[in-house]
């Protein structure tokens, strides 16, 4: 699996690297660190990938499975 | 709120309350080119959430609307909106946002314990099979020492999940609900962020960047930990007070 965080959309909300940090980390600006490209999800992270998809409320994480 | 909608409404807009949603409805309605008039019954805009000297801090970005502070309702008319002191204000569209309080006289008797909401354990549950989420749960946390009720999207979003699991759990064996409150705002330009939840004693301290970009606010208790943080245009404070926060000694000590 892996995620693309849309860089016109992700504004600082942090909540997908509260919900799931094992996944996603924050710059620091607050911003997710991997916006605007490619980003892999380690193996047996996927779950927690979706859930801090979800928790996302400008929708900026989309998951390619 | 859509700006479409706005522009389907009437030139002479009246908003109730200046608080988050009055704040996003007015923003929308001059956006559209509309006359607002907002009427507040505390000191300044979310004065009631965050303290006066904090909605003074608000109070610029409202240049443009008619803002009227201490300002109380009594009936909305055909007309316009009629305050308590018999003024008219003339309207074509009233939009009231004053606060939600929880429909729970339906629960009266039922055994669930009420408080101001459904009060719930940290697991989410009110009684055996049942439990309660979202604006309407009371829910204890373990990290704020107290009961929340939390009416954010955030909590409606992420709590459903721990209440199924509660429901389906043997005893204490199901997951803890216990996130730091998250709210956000977008009203007039700025970016509002709100994380944690201040105690009613604890204290405001305003914090201006060097770089000039945005503000913030911290709270902190007696012992000096932070509770909470407002940013405004500062995401990376969030960032921040969210690590200090979401950690398990959270609130460690800011001088």
């Amino acid at each position: 699996m892996r995620y693309l965080v849309d860089q016109a959309l992700c504004c600082g909300h942090g909540q997908c690297a509260a919900l799931a940090p094992e996944v996603y980390g924050l710059d620091d600006d607050g911003y997710n660190k991997e916006v605007g490209h490619l980003a892999d999800v380690e193996p047996g992270l996927e779950e927690a990938a979706r859930t801090g998809a979800m928790a996302c409320p400008d929708a900026a994480i989309r998951l390619f499975e | 709120m859509k700006m479409a909608e706005v522009r389907r409404m009437d030139r002479i807009v009246v908003v109730i309350g200046a608080s988050w949603i009055g704040a996003e409805v007015v923003t929308a309605a001059i956006t559209a080119g509309c006359r607002v008039t907002c009427l507040e019954a505390g000191p300044g805009p979310a004065a009631q959430v965050f303290g006066a000297e904090v909605a003074e801090r608000f109070m610029p970005w409202w240049e443009g609307v008619d803002l009227r502070c201490g300002t109380a309702v009594a009936r909305v008319e055909c007309a316009g909106v009629l305050l308590q002191d018999e003024t008219l204000v003339p309207a074509d569209t009233v939009i009231t946002g004053i606060g939600v309080r929880p429909e729970t006289g339906w629960l009266e008797g039922s055994g669930l314990q009420l408080d101001r909401g459904v009060v719930v354990d940290e697991r989410l549950r009110a009684a055996l099979g049942i439990v309660a989420v979202g604006d309407v749960a009371a829910r204890w946390s373990p990290r704020w020492n107290r009961h929340l009720r939390i009416t954010h999207w955030d909590d409606a979003s992420s709590g459903p999940a721990v209440a199924a699991a509660s429901l389906l759990a043997e005893g204490d064996s199901g997951p803890v609900y216990d996130p730091v409150p998250y709210f956000w705002s977008d009203q007039f330009g700025h970016k509002v962020q709100y994380l944690g939840r201040p105690g009613t004693e604890d204290k405001p301290e305003f914090c201006e960047p060097a770089d000039g970009r945005g503000w913030s606010v911290a709270w902190f208790d007696a012992e000096r930990r932070l509770t909470a943080v407002l940013a405004v245009d500062r995401p990376r404070d969030i960032a921040q007070a969210r690590r200090l926060l979401a950690s398990d000694s959270p609130r460690l000590v800011a001088t």
